[in-house]
């Protein structure tokens, strides 16, 4: 007798995103959708995607009317350990810079780049994402969920194709392995700071989809 | 592939062209010359080039150019060993090489799987192959499509939106247009 899986059991299965590492999935990112729809009532809005270039999500989103920057983005190592003592020489540590001018942007896609950054240098990863934001700008970015170990893996960088303006795949980037750490959410919020976290969408997978917007300078 | 058609459509058209354009009193020998050079039209692996290069043809380049390039109404093809510092204005470029510099082609732009782009690109239509290298901004200029008389037929755009419903269907592939 033929063993039929029962319809819970497909509901069940289809649905579920592949490793994090592994060939492309289709998976929802509603965080997508609400920034791409909120930018949309600005004239020409420029977007900087900080990579691993993807070039149809490039041209997706330049076909959209949008400017679209792309960066590549290369993680900062951690920062060499302090050694104490006076005879302790300082080690000239490059600071991490996007080169793009200031209040740039109106949507900086800042994909995974975090979990590549280590936690030494968050702030810093962070601070210069903020930096090239426009008043009422948005960063998107995604993050492996703090839940269970936080101990560092070795892991391939995505890339992000838009297939639609609420969908995306995540391929890997080449077959370079890089560090990928684990942030609390509250350590991303305190690094956000002043933007205003609209939203910390958890996915199936475990991935976090942070949304924080740029509040305009308060006129005195 | 894009630029290896082109290439043959360059060379299926300079073998055309040689029944009408050679006179017949010419020698055998001059109008066989003749046909050599309209087929090789490029600018080879071992030539540099330092200035303004404008065009009035396809061009093919593997050498080096720094400068301005200009062929407005034609193709461009940077080879796999061309090396461009330059301004780019033409009508269709495909990138198999590196270019560093601003391309604007009134058609499309191209990136094969191994070129590699340090610069802006404003063309209507913009295609990246996965592996290619790019650095810089895309700016989908619409001046083509603005510059057709507006019928009811087309989708209306609101006023201030920024981000619209495209133009081309999105394409699947890695190889199709617009990628």
């Amino acid at each position: 007798m033929l063993f039929r899986r029962k319809s819970h059991d497909r509901v069940g299965t289809v649905g579920l995103p592949r490793a994090a590492s592994g060939a492309a999935d289709v998976r929802s990112c509603p965080s997508l959708a609400k920034a791409l729809k909120r930018i949309s009532t600005r004239v020409k809005p420029q977007i900087l995607d900080l990579g691993p270039l993807c070039g149809s999500t490039a041209v997706f989103l330049a076909n959209r009317g949008a400017r679209v920057c792309v960066e590549g983005f290369k993680p900062p190592p951690p920062l060499p350990k302090k050694i104490k003592g006076d005879d302790a020489e300082p080690v000239a540590v490059e600071r991490f810079c996007i080169d793009q001018p200031t209040d740039e942007f109106d949507l900086v896609l800042g994909w995974e780049a975090i979990d590549f950054t280590p936690p030494d240098r968050l702030e810093e990863v962070v601070g210069e994402m903020k930096r090239v934001l426009r008043e009422n700008g948005l960063i998107l970015m995604l993050s492996r969920n703090s839940t269970g170990s936080r101990k560092p893996v070795r892991d391939v960088p995505g890339r992000f194709r838009v297939v639609a303006e609420d969908r995306l795949s995540r391929e890997p980037a080449g077959a370079e392995t890089s560090t990928r750490w684990v942030h609390l959410t509250r350590e991303i919020e305190r690094v956000l700071k002043p933007l205003s976290v609209q939203g910390i969408h958890l996915q199936r997978d475990q991935t976090r989809e942070i949304l924080a917007l740029s509040k305009p300078a308060k006129s005195s | 592939m894009a630029w290896m058609r082109q290439k043959s459509e360059t060379e299926g058209t300079a073998n055309e062209r040689p029944a009408t354009a050679t006179p017949p009193n010419k020698p055998a020998a001059t109008s066989g010359r003749e046909t050599r050079m309209e087929k090789l039209v490029n600018i080879g692996q071992s030539v540099q080039i330092k200035g303004e290069l404008t065009g009035n043809e396809d061009l093919t380049i593997e050498g080096v150019v720094d400068g301005k390039i200009l062929v407005k109404d034609h193709s461009l093809t940077i080879g796999a060993n061309g090396r461009i510092s330059a301004e780019v204005h033409a009508k269709t470029v495909v990138i198999v090489g590196t270019i560093n510099g601003n391309i604007t082609a009134d058609d499309k732009v191209e990136i094969a799987p191994s070129g590699t782009v340090n610069g802006d690109i404003r063309a209507p239509r913009v295609s990246i192959s996965d592996g290619a290298k790019f650095k810089g901004s895309i700016d989908m200029d619409r001046k083509g499509a603005a510059a057709q008389p507006s019928t009811s037929a087309s989708p209306s755009v609101s006023k201030g939106s920024g981000l619209s419903t495209p133009r081309t269907e999105m394409p699947r592939s890695a190889s199709s247009s617009g990628n």
